[in-house]
């Protein structure tokens, strides 16, 4: 058998390969994604989105003149450096942004002379969420600068405008989140967009990965390529649809010890569960066919083992959240609230971000074995063919050609 | 077609007349004060065994000073010895009294001292406003949540005075809390009239300046009889005398 001469795949590879720092910087934006969603998890158990009464500044501080300038002087930069590709430009974006996230760490909430405001559990948790959601946002500006200079996938980049649409449109909703005292939609709005803008840094973090270069095995069947990336599309539609069920139950005020809001509650409960045994359906479909059919991929098997461990617990953190909550509600007011009946929808929260990155590179791996060869992604090479044997059957196709 | 068309003109002129008519009699009168000599007075005390008072964990060392000689109790069930319920909103109800009209445009003030709402509990008539002042050398936030009312979430820096409330509409427990300190809350009722009483220490009530005839009397109490599961009774007054109204709540 003759070794199998280089492809135009394997060479178009190394053409549109992305620099490491540039994946590395997308990996930071995902870290810190995962923090912000943490932290807004946690406020909203310890009921604290209102516990920093204004927006964008922290109790008065920074003062908003400084705010809108530092905001309007980083997009102006950052625009620029974007248009006239000069480096400068980046660095001093990049300085006006540091020096943004740092005054408000510096100056921060002052509620008192003889205390910092991360002593006020509900302000460090509502302010930290605010400042790591600064840093994200400078991130992935950045980010989407590095990917224009230095990506040359187009629909990279556009995922990386799209990154940063979704990080200035989670702002917004924070903001409103704030401006109008927590109300249910928005903040529910807030929530599921969360997820939404999460899996856009964990995509861009797979796509320029050197993992996502590298030779994959041959597909099995254009079929069942096609089936594998559809499945992993509905379960990715499945989960949002999931994570906004989850919201709306969270953000449905219901009072357990007065009973207001139970029907409004019991409803979404339901929703919620309906949506959780879709959502497992999903994933099973997905399951069998990896399980069945590409078992040989380290990349599909991988995060479908991450994604299976990660749903146990995300199951099981959620029932004892909920058990939780109805057997400690009834004769505890809201100032003694235990730090495990917070922790533990918090953690649910967490979790859903774990499978949900899971299940982003579950899909665009299926997405990259399913594509066609004249795709822009980057193609699996394709086996090598062999001459077949002259006793060989009239119309047997050659042994190793793809079918 | 044209008779068709009179007969619609005729209907609606007919409709916006009977709702102009309705309009004129079901509006209020002005409220007789001058012949409302009768009053309602009682008691109000907790069945069964009380609830042991705890003490209040508070992080903020200046809400710990204030408190040093004397630790901080939760203040949603306060009992004395002979089960006796303070801090019970004791009103008579809206639709005992919807055909008077009261005016009232009057300030009332909810203070933040050693880090608690003072009162706890407050009773407006609708068209009044409240204030609140921090009188801690603390920063507060006092945050609303009414649903017929406007709501707000108010950064208050010591000795800061504001209007958290514009009393527009009527509303049963609006609750006043602080995000930061969350031990804090308190309670503001903005009913259509003020007859209207909070039990004191001893759990006893008195509402004033009643006219002779029955009345459902309301009590509610942030953990025994919330809003959602009121509990009342009917009353008689009579002129000039005090109808007496014991009452008693559980868990």
């Amino acid at each position: 058998m003759s070794e199998a001469a280089p492809t135009a795949a394997s060479l178009s590879n190394a053409d549109v390969r992305t620099p490491r720092w540039v994946h590395n910087l997308a990996c930071a934006a995902t870290v810190i994604g995962f923090a912000v969603i943490c932290f807004g998890g946690h406020t909203k158990s310890l009921d604290a989105g209102n516990s920093v009464p204004d927006w964008p500044t922290s109790w008065g501080s920074p003062a908003k003149e400084y705010v809108y300038g530092g905001f309007a002087a980083f997009f102006i930069l950052g625009i620029s450096w974007a248009t006239l590709r000069k480096a400068f430009l980046a660095y001093l974006a990049l300085l006006v942004g540091v020096s943004m996230v740092g005054l408000y760490l510096y100056f921060g909430p002052e509620l008192n002379a003889s205390q910092g405001w991360w002593e006020f559990e509900t302000v460090r948790t509502e302010h930290t969420h605010r400042l790591l959601a600064g840093l994200v946002s400078l991130t992935t500006m950045v980010l989407f600068g590095t990917l224009l200079v230095h990506e040359k996938r187009a629909w990279v980049r556009r995922l990386g405008l799209f990154a940063v649409i979704g990080v200035l449109g989670q702002a917004v909703l924070g903001g409103l989140t704030v401006k109008f005292y927590t109300p249910p939609l928005v903040s529910a709005l807030h929530g599921t967009f969360a997820q939404f803008v999460f899996s856009m840094f964990c995509s861009i973090a797979v796509v320029t990965g050197p993992r996502w270069f590298e030779n994959a095995a041959p597909v099995v069947g254009s079929d069942d390529g096609r089936r594998l990336r559809k499945q992993t599309l509905w379960l990715f539609g499945a989960f949002i649809l999931q994570v906004s069920l989850g919201a709306a139950l969270r953000h449905s005020n219901y009072n357990f010890e007065s009973g207001k809001g139970a029907s409004v509650f019991w409803w979404h409960f339901g929703a919620h569960m309906a949506g959780l045994l879709f959502l497992l359906h999903c994933m099973a479909k997905v399951a069998i066919n990896v399980i069945r059919n590409h078992s040989d991929d380290p990349r599909l098997t991988q995060p479908l083992g991450a994604m299976s461990i990660f749903v146990v617990f995300q199951i099981s953190l959620g029932v004892a959240a909920f058990i939780f909550r109805l057997l400690v509600s009834s004769d505890v007011s809201e100032a003694e609230r235990p730090w495990a009946k917070a922790i533990l929808s918090t953690a649910h929260v967490a979790f859903a971000t774990l499978t949900l990155s899971a299940v982003v590179m579950l899909a665009w791996r299926a997405i990259q074995r399913s594509a066609p060869q004249t795709s822009a992604l980057p193609q699996p090479a394709p086996a090598p063919t062999v001459a077949p044997a002259s006793n060989s059957a009239p119309g047997a196709l050659p042994e190793g050609a793809a079918t | 077609m044209k008779n068709i068309t009179a007969i619609m003109i005729t209907l609606s002129l007919a409709l916006l007349a009977c709702a102009a008519h309705a309009g004129e009699n079901g509006k209020p009168v002005p409220f007789p004060a001058d012949k409302a000599t009768g009053s309602v007075t009682g008691t109000v005390t907790f069945k069964g065994e009380a609830p042991k008072p705890t003490e209040i964990l508070m992080s903020d060392n200046v809400c710990k000073e204030a408190h040093k000689d004397k630790p901080p109790m939760r203040e949603d069930v306060l009992v004395d010895d002979k089960n006796h319920l303070a801090n019970v909103f004791v009103y008579v109800a809206p639709e005992s009294l919807a055909k008077y009209e009261f005016k009232s445009e009057a300030e009332h003030l909810i203070k933040q001292e050693g880090c608690r709402y003072l009162p706890h509990v407050l009773g407006v008539v609708v068209g009044d406003k409240v204030l609140c002042l921090n009188g801690d050398q603390t920063s507060h936030n006092v945050h609303t949540s009414p649903t017929a009312n406007s709501p707000i979430n108010l950064a208050q820096q010591p000795a800061a005075k504001d209007k958290i409330l514009s009393a527009e509409d009527t509303e049963i427990a609006i609750k006043v809390k602080c995000d930061v300190h969350a031990w804090m809350t308190a309670y503001i009722f903005v009913l259509p009239h003020p007859k209207f009483a909070i039990t004191a220490a001893d759990g006893s009530f008195k509402i004033e300046g009643l006219l002779p005839g029955k009345y459902k009397l309301c009590f509610w109490h942030e953990r025994y009889a919330k809003d959602e599961e009121p509990k009342s009774v009917e009353i008689t007054v009579e002129d000039g005398k005090a109808a007496k109204a014991d009452f008693e709540l559980s868990k």
